[in-house]
């Protein structure tokens, strides 16, 4: 196996992939999109092209079977019903599987065999069954029209002039002297049943052609061998645009599909024979916002020449590169911020005399700030990224369980770092499957309680300031906090003592714990127990914030927010005692004066009063990390106000952007985040806000350092 | 001037420091605080937390200067306690004088070692007038710190407005941030009162 062609392949693969699961899905709910069906065919052309190079003979058998329906049906020979879509996905997820075991090195296994011989079926038209060619799909069982007989496909399967079999493609392209021309191939890549069901005679050809130009083709006048002979061999993607170009919605026997709707648009009365006759799955459907769709949509007129050469510039100034050098470079930039930091620091410490200094280091500063914002949108990635697999996730579990569902994206191009975007796709299907199994509630269940029968499922993405908050909301039945607790205590996650000291916020909270479900059985879904605390583990790794705000009935609202950058964390550097410490800025709300009137006890804990409305839980970072409470009046102490509590140390000194190194050879459950070093060239440990309040809240503040040795020091 | 005056002057720079001290303390802590809010919000408030740095970086130079101020007092306080003493002193030999009728005659030491104490006082009067100058020479940079942290301030206040757009509360920190250099600021101005009544009780006493 050529390693160099095969690292070329892959992203390239799982690229079409994606793109290919993504165009599938859309056909489930516009079926006679020819766009679409031509993109799904073209990934799984190229699929095999590269297969081919790389001699991964079974996955070149496997997706020339897909290749086979696809083309089948772009051609309208066949046309698309439940089972096909559900034969491709299916397909698609053995093509995954078997790009793994190309990135492992294997020479991939054959497919499943019974879903080889079914996509194989299919492709011959044995599972062919009459479907509505006017809308979405409405049932695996609701039979299909055959094609139209008046549909003419503009590929002709007929023997060559040298008695073979082949197939002839047409495409309009300029010619030599800039005049559209109309070109013919001829290729003998198709199979013998191919051959036959989509043979057209030369004279439905030439009458077709008559019908599109009648005498004044373009290319008509020019005289034979006029440049032709150089340019008559054309790719699929210049067929496919051609044909397009050519028909547009305008084809024989092509029928102008009804608007696709969501589910929750359709009136009561179609809702209701819809969910008689058809399984749940059909009403999902996914809205995007920016849509992509519309977009292509509105781009489908535009010249072919335009779009092609828009992609080629495209190519042209775009250059896949390597994520290791990516991280190699964000690791130097890092180093170089570490240095900017000392270099101010040592420039400081001169005192004002020195003005050319301050000057130099100042613009020192800019300069790496300049850098470090060029490189780190190098790293960034959209979240379509991220959100393109969840119609399927939403598809798959909504028909498992029996729900109807519509999912709504939002901010699909907001862009985030990428090791966000690789990190999060686990959670983001858990907490979709979370919110259908247990948000959503059943469609008869939804009327019963005055609600649409189809739930609405949003994922958004959105820019504030320098994070990006990824919000997964639904209006399902929403959490309901004494339930959880119950829970909770049931499953020995938490004492009943611990429970009654849980305000209904934190009650909520519960489902994030390890070991928590509420469900007493395991389902393929969820009932583990394992998989909210993934999302949280994996959400403060990133250096998240987890967010969870429910309404019992009215439905429930998980919102993550990340740093924009992962490379660089603003940090604020605080003395407790004669020790230095930092807490990164996005934990931090802001810097009080502790005033000993504020201070309260309440259910065993310290609590300051921050205003008239917000109480919080008091952080004693002295009695946590020194064993030796801060003493208000005797020494200087200061508040640091968090999201979770407030923080109690000696001296708040400043800030700084720092690289965060990762101290792995600590215990797993510890207070840091991970260390630094300072503008004077000290080790600094980074403090977890998170993890310092939320020991606060369980174990009360009585609570010391050896708490944490006995759960395991390094 | 007596004891009573001095013990005045030591109380009023022991407050004025606890004061300035803690004024200043709370102009850190609203410096940093706006630089915490900057960071938070991004690239949006690049602005303001040019504003910020420069506010927290005057902070600092406003402590430095107050450091200063502390170390004027005591050698002040020292001169006027010395001062006292010999006053105390020359007083003395001047009482021993008057009480013997021919103390030019008998005691002509007596006179000369009064005289002496009084040369003394003079020089210590002229040292004691010096630091107090270099004193309210300190008050008055520190004075002239607090009006640039005003100007600064200002600054901060039109950039506020400027980024509102953001919903960062700008305007409440730019207040806060006001309302600590205006605790300073009143602090000093009481300060710089009590020292120019002590010069004044100097120059009209001594």
């Amino acid at each position: 196996m050529d390693m160099e062609i095969l690292q070329d392949y892959l992203p390239e693969a799982r690229e079409l992939l994606e793109k290919a699961q993504d165009d599938t899905l859309r056909l489930e709910s516009d079926p006679n999109n020819d766009e679409v069906l031509a993109s799904v065919f073209r990934a799984f052309h190229t699929l095999k092209g590269g297969a081919g190079f790389l001699e991964a003979e079974h996955l070149v058998s496997w997706t020339h079977h897909l290749e086979d329906l696809l083309d089948k049906l772009r051609s309208h020979t066949l046309v698309v019903n439940g089972a096909m879509i559900d034969a491709i996905l299916r397909g698609l997820d053995v093509i995954d599987d078997m790009l793994q075991q190309l990135a492992s090195g294997e020479n991939p296994g054959p497919g499943p065999e019974e879903l080889g011989q079914l996509i194989q079926e299919l492709a011959a038209g044995k599972h062919a069954e009459q479907v509505s060619v006017n809308g979405p799909i409405e049932s695996d069982a609701t039979p299909s029209n055959p094609l139209p007989p008046e549909a003419t496909p503009l590929v002709s399967q007929r023997p060559t002039a040298a008695g073979e079999s082949g197939t002839l493609l047409v495409s309009q392209r300029p010619t030599a002297a800039g005049e559209s021309g109309l070109f013919l191939e001829h290729t003998e890549s198709a199979s013998p049943r191919e051959t036959a069901a989509d043979e057209i005679t030369d004279a439905e050809f030439e009458a077709t052609l008559d019908a599109l130009y009648g005498n004044k083709a373009p290319g008509m006048s020019d005289t034979p061998g006029s440049g032709k002979q150089n340019s008559d061999e054309i790719s699929p993607e210049e067929f496919e645009q051609v044909l397009d170009q050519l028909y547009g919605k305008q084809a024989p026997g092509y029928e102008q599909p009804a608007v696709t709707a969501p589910v929750s648009a359709k009136s009561a009365e179609s809702e209701q024979a819809t969910a008689e006759i058809a399984p749940p799955t059909q009403s999902v459907s996914t809205t995007t916002s920016p849509s992509p769709e519309a977009t292509n949509a509105s781009k489908a007129t535009l010249p072919v020449r335009s779009s092609a050469a828009a992609a080629q510039e495209a190519a042209d100034t775009t250059l896949r590169v390597d994520a290791a050098r990516l991280d190699a470079v964000m690791n130097q930039v890092g180093e170089l911020v570490l240095l900017r930091n000392r270099l101010s620091s040592a420039i400081g410490n001169l005192g004002e005399e020195n003005e050319d200094m301050l000057r130099i280091a100042r613009e020192v500063d800019i300069t790496v700030n300049d850098i470090q914002s060029t490189v780190m949108r190098l790293r960034m990635q959209p979240c379509k990224r991220l959100f393109q697999q969840l119609p399927r996730v939403v598809r798959d579990a909504s028909r498992q369980l029996g729900k109807e569902v519509t999912l709504e994206i939002v901010g699909e191009d907001v862009e985030i770092d990428k090791a966000v975007v690789d990190a999060l796709s686990g959670p983001m299907t858990h907490l979709l499957r979370n919110s259908l199994d247990h948000g959503v509630e059943l469609p008869a269940d939804r009327q019963a309680a005055g609600k649409a029968r189809s739930a609405k499922i949003r994922v958004a993405a959105v820019h504030l300031g320098d994070k990006v908050r990824i919000e997964v909301s639904d209006d399902g039945r929403g959490i309901d906090s004494q339930f959880v607790t119950r829970k909770a205590v049931e499953k020995g996650v938490i004492t009943a003592e611990q429970a009654a000291r849980l305000s209904e916020q934190e009650a909520v909270e519960l489902i994030f714990r390890p070991g928590f479900s509420t469900n007493d059985q395991v389902t393929d879904i969820s009932g583990r127990g394992v998989g909210m605390d993934v999302v949280k583990e994996t959400v403060r790794k990133l250096r998240g914030r987890l967010d969870i705000q429910t309404k019992p009935g009215l439905g429930t609202s998980i919102s993550m927010e990340f740093p924009l950058t992962m490379a660089v964390l603003p940090v604020l550097y605080l003395r407790l005692r004669r020790e230095i410490y930092a807490l990164p800025v996005s934990s931090i709300e802001s810097l009080l004066d502790i005033q000993e009137s504020r201070i309260h006890r309440m259910s065993g804990r310290s609590v300051y009063r921050v205003d008239g409305t917000e109480v919080i839980p008091m952080v004693d970072l002295g009695r946590l990390l020194h064993d030796r409470p801060l003493r208000l009046g005797s020494e200087p102490v200061e508040g640091i106000l968090t999201e979770r509590g407030l923080i109690m140390v000696s001296e708040v000194l400043g800030n700084e952007d720092s690289v965060v190194k990762p101290i792995d050879f600590l215990a797993e459950q510890n207070w840091y985040q991970g260390a630094t070093i300072s503008g004077k060239g000290d080790v600094v440990l980074i403090l977890d806000a998170g993890t310092l309040a939320n020991h606060v809240i369980e174990h009360g503040d009585d609570s010391t350092i050896m708490d944490i040795f006995c759960k395991g020091a390094a | 001037m007596d004891i009573q005056y001095i013990m005045g002057v030591v109380d009023a720079s022991f407050a004025a420091r606890q004061s300035i001290e803690k004024a200043l303390r709370d102009i850190d802590r609203r410096a940093l605080n706006a630089m915490v809010l900057v960071k938070r919000h991004g690239n949006a408030l690049a602005g303001y937390g040019v504003v910020a740095q420069a506010f927290r970086e005057r902070a600092a130079i406003l402590k430095t200067s107050a450091s200063h101020l502390q170390e004027s007092i005591a050698p002040l306080i020292e001169a006027y306690m010395r001062i006292l003493q010999h006053q105390r002193f020359a007083q003395s030999f001047q009482e021993m004088l008057s009480d013997s009728p021919l103390h030019d005659k008998a005691c002509p030491n007596l006179i000369s070692t009064r005289n002496k104490w009084q040369t003394t006082i003079h020089e210590e009067e002229a040292a004691a007038r010096n630091i107090l100058a270099q004193l309210l020479e300190a008050v008055q940079t520190l004075q002239e710190g607090v009006e640039e942290q005003e100007y600064i301030v200002t600054n901060g206040r039109i950039e506020a407005a400027l980024a509102e757009s953001t919903g960062a509360p700008l305007m409440r920190v730019s207040r806060d941030m006001g309302e600590a250099v205006r605790t300073v600021a009143q602090a000093i101005r009481s300060y710089r009162h009590q020292l120019e009544s002590l010069e004044h009780e100097s120059s009209t006493r001594l």
